[in-house]
């Protein structure tokens, strides 16, 4: 049995921790057990993952701009207690920019994503130096913005230590997403850091 | 980027500060990290590079007695300070420093509802508190109190006050519904304005001036103190309320509506702020500028024509409410029917006849006190929209509705934007907001957006109107303007800051106003 005392003492945690980890859930990796769990915002009703048994390790909360505009109150009462370990969101440029200004000091921002804005087929990322390579992969591939959420679950941020590289803008070509333009971010607990 | 010092302190005394400050606060509230803390404190729609406002920390305090000794360790090192409420003001610069190097003291740990008094219609405040937060507090107890919210509503009810702010309901205009203020001074002592000076008293939250000089007004839009609770004057809510919607045809119906608007004012017949959208206002909440035009410049007629016909609004469109028993209402409604109605083409919609319109919805929140973010969309506009909002003050009249919004739409589309603007009738005067919307990955739109803020300005000072509020990057410019008797009131201005704060480390730079260490020579 692991208990969170055997976790952090020994090395059993980390071999369950791997073992009940879901494949694609690379933002998890290396995380103690009971902070393996990932906030995703997104003001789309249901996001769908098919083939990701993605319901267990992520919960899912509606965003809109009022919410991200208050989105300290929630963290307030219902967010922290789930202690989440990192955020994935997706949304207008409006709800993203006014969720990025209103996360608390316990989160930090490591991936900002402008999806379509001068082209629908462009994307323009802000994200450490690391992760550049993967993630324009991940836009080379990903048909829409669910794709891409997987492949920001899928990062492995900890194997890099991405809280201590410069912050990079870059613009990548991706596939043509279809609708208005759409902003992502992907944010990490400061005690990773 | 390299570590930024305040001006003219040494890396020794910053780092001493920085140590006291930590001691004060707390490690965890002292923010000194470029690449992930401090981005926080950035002006995020800069027209200018970001490091002309880049913050060299961030502390924040807990209590005012934090903020006392904050002020003390400040003022021992030389170290400027930048207070801020909630910082959410990012059409005038956000929670960004006037100078570079400024310590940002971010007050929004200071967040607690110290009173709602419901007999009395008022309730105390601390700086961290948002208009969301108070709505909440609100209906959590069962309050039958109307707070009075800013579009958006995600702003500090404190911090919007002092920026001399306003709102959309009866109680609209924030400093008059001000009673009761604490602030800190640059040398750590606490002060109560007005009647708070009294030990004991029962009306520091009911009368606003006390005896002798009224001083509140002196720590709003200034650097002379740090605003660490107010006291503001809550509307109970009315027996009844009915928002409507003019909408007019005719880009010149701005004069007829301004003309009668007026009287309505001025005999409280519209009790509220009597708001005229132009129809991109309307337009850029919900929709998006490429839904529509893809070209360069301004949008074309042949697209607004479209537009106006799919959303069913005017190239003018005014909101308003009325507020009372229903035979008041309507009594006033018939009133407002006459006048506004009867210019030709106008058509006037209530609540059932806009069910599902976002644009009426967030107005019709607003003007019964229910904060909201929805104008915020005004960003998704176009693709990286940032703005900075132009708000000169008007006298009531068609003459002058008319003559502003030329004088703005013209160079505004000259230079290629789309006028988004509205005109907000208050008791006497008329606050014409224009948002000036760009994009912020389009380094040439941003110079240009720069550029013609400044054209704004001058144009407008030669007409004789002055603008009531503005981002950090123009205020010295507009402060200049302010320059009648050889700048008089600037020259008195700096003599109180001198005398309030001789080490000058409150704000500098705030509205025009510096310390003596950082001033031009003033003739």
């Amino acid at each position: 049995m692991i208990t969170r005392r055997s976790f952090l003492t020994g090395t059993t945690g980390v071999l369950c921790g791997t073992a009940v980890l879901p494949a694609w859930a690379g933002l998890l990796n290396g995380l103690p057990f009971d902070s393996r769990s990932v906030l995703l915002l997104s003001d789309r009703p249901s996001p769908r993952f098919p083939g990701f048994g993605i319901d267990k390790t992520v919960k899912h909360r509606p965003l809109s701009l009022d919410i991200a505009a208050d989105i300290a109150s929630l963290e307030e009462s219902e967010l922290s207690a789930d202690n989440h370990s990192a955020l994935v969101a997706f949304g207008t440029p409006a709800s993203i920019f006014a969720l990025r200004t209103q996360l608390s000091s316990r989160w930090r921002v490591v991936v900002r994503g402008m999806h379509g804005a001068r082209d629908p087929s462009l994307h323009e990322l802000n994200a450490p130096a690391s992760l550049t390579p993967s993630l324009a992969r991940a836009l080379v591939k990903a048909r829409n913005e669910d794709d891409f959420t997987r492949s920001l679950l899928a990062l492995d941020v900890h194997s890099i230590d991405v809280f201590n590289q410069k912050q990079m803008s870059r613009l990548h070509q991706g596939q043509r997403w279809v609708g208005p333009p759409r902003a992502s971010l992907l944010a990490l607990t400061r005690r990773q850091a | 980027m390299d570590r930024i010092l305040p001006p003219s302190v040494s890396e020794e005394a910053f780092r001493e500060f920085v140590a006291s400050a930590q001691k004060i606060v707390g490690k965890d509230y002292v923010y000194l990290d470029l690449e992930w803390e401090l981005l926080s404190y950035n002006d995020e729609y800069a027209t200018r590079p970001k490091e002309l406002h880049q913050a060299s920390a961030a502390v924040a305090p807990a209590n005012v007695e934090e903020v006392q000794s904050i002020v003390r360790a400040a003022s021992q090192y030389g170290v400027p300070l930048w207070p801020i409420s909630t910082g959410k003001n990012f059409a005038y610069g956000g929670p960004a420093p006037r100078i570079a190097g400024a310590v940002v003291l971010d007050l929004k740990r200071m967040n607690r509802v110290i009173e709602v008094n419901e007999k009395h219609a008022y309730a105390v405040v601390e700086p961290g508190v948002s208009y969301m937060d108070m709505y909440r507090h609100l209906q959590n107890i069962g309050s039958k109190l109307w707070i009075d919210p800013a579009a958006p509503g995600w702003g500090g009810m404190l911090g919007n006050l002092v920026d001399h702010g306003a709102g959309y309901t009866p109680y609209g205009d924030h400093l008059l519904m001000q009673c009761g203020m604490e602030v800190v001074l640059a040398d750590g002592t606490i002060t109560q304005t007005a009647m708070g000076a009294l030990p004991g008293s029962s009306t520091t939250h009911l009368y606003k001036y006390g005896l002798g000089p009224w001083a509140d007004g002196l720590f709003t839009q200034s650097n002379f103190g740090v605003v660490t609770r107010i006291g503001i004057w809550l509307m109970p809510e009315p027996p009844g309320y009915t928002p409507f919607m003019i909408t007019y045809d005719r880009e010149d119906d701005l004069h007829e509506i301004t003309e009668r608007v007026r009287p309505l004012k001025l005999n409280n017949i519209i009790p509220n702020a009597a708001t005229t959208a132009e129809m991109l206002w309307e337009a850029s909440v919900q929709k998006q500028k490429r839904d529509y035009y893809t070209g360069k410049g301004p949008l074309p007629e042949s697209a607004r024509k479209k537009m106006r016909e799919d959303m069913r609004i005017g190239v003018w469109n005014f909101y308003g409410a009325v507020y009372g028993p229903p035979p008041v209402m309507e009594n006033n409604l018939e009133l407002i029917r006459d006048s506004l109605v009867s210019i030709p083409g106008a058509k006037i919609y209530f609540d059932e006849d806009r069910k599902g319109d976002v644009g009426w919805e967030y107005r019709n929140k607003l003007m019964r006190g229910v904060p909201n973010m929805t104008e915020y969309n005004v960003m998704n506009w176009i693709p990286n929209g940032g703005h900075m909002d132009f708000s000169p003050i008007s006298p009531v009249t068609g003459e002058d509705a008319m003559r502003q919004y030329n004088l703005i739409r013209d160079r505004v589309n000259r230079a290629g934007f789309d006028y988004i603007g509205e005109m907000l009738v208050g008791w006497r005067d008329m606050h014409h907001i224009f948002a000036l919307v760009y994009d912020l990955q389009d380094e040439d739109e941003k110079r240009r957006a720069h550029a013609l803020f400044g054209e704004l300005i001058d144009a407008a000072a030669a007409e004789g109107y002055g603008e009531y509020r503005t981002h950090l990057d123009f205020m010295d410019k507009i402060a200049g303007t302010y320059n009648w008797n050889n700048a008089a009131q600037l020259k008195q201005r700096h003599r109180l800051k001198d005398s309030l704060d001789p080490n000058g480390i409150l704000g500098p730079g705030k509205m025009g106003i510096w310390p003596k260490q950082m001033r031009k020579e003033e003739s």
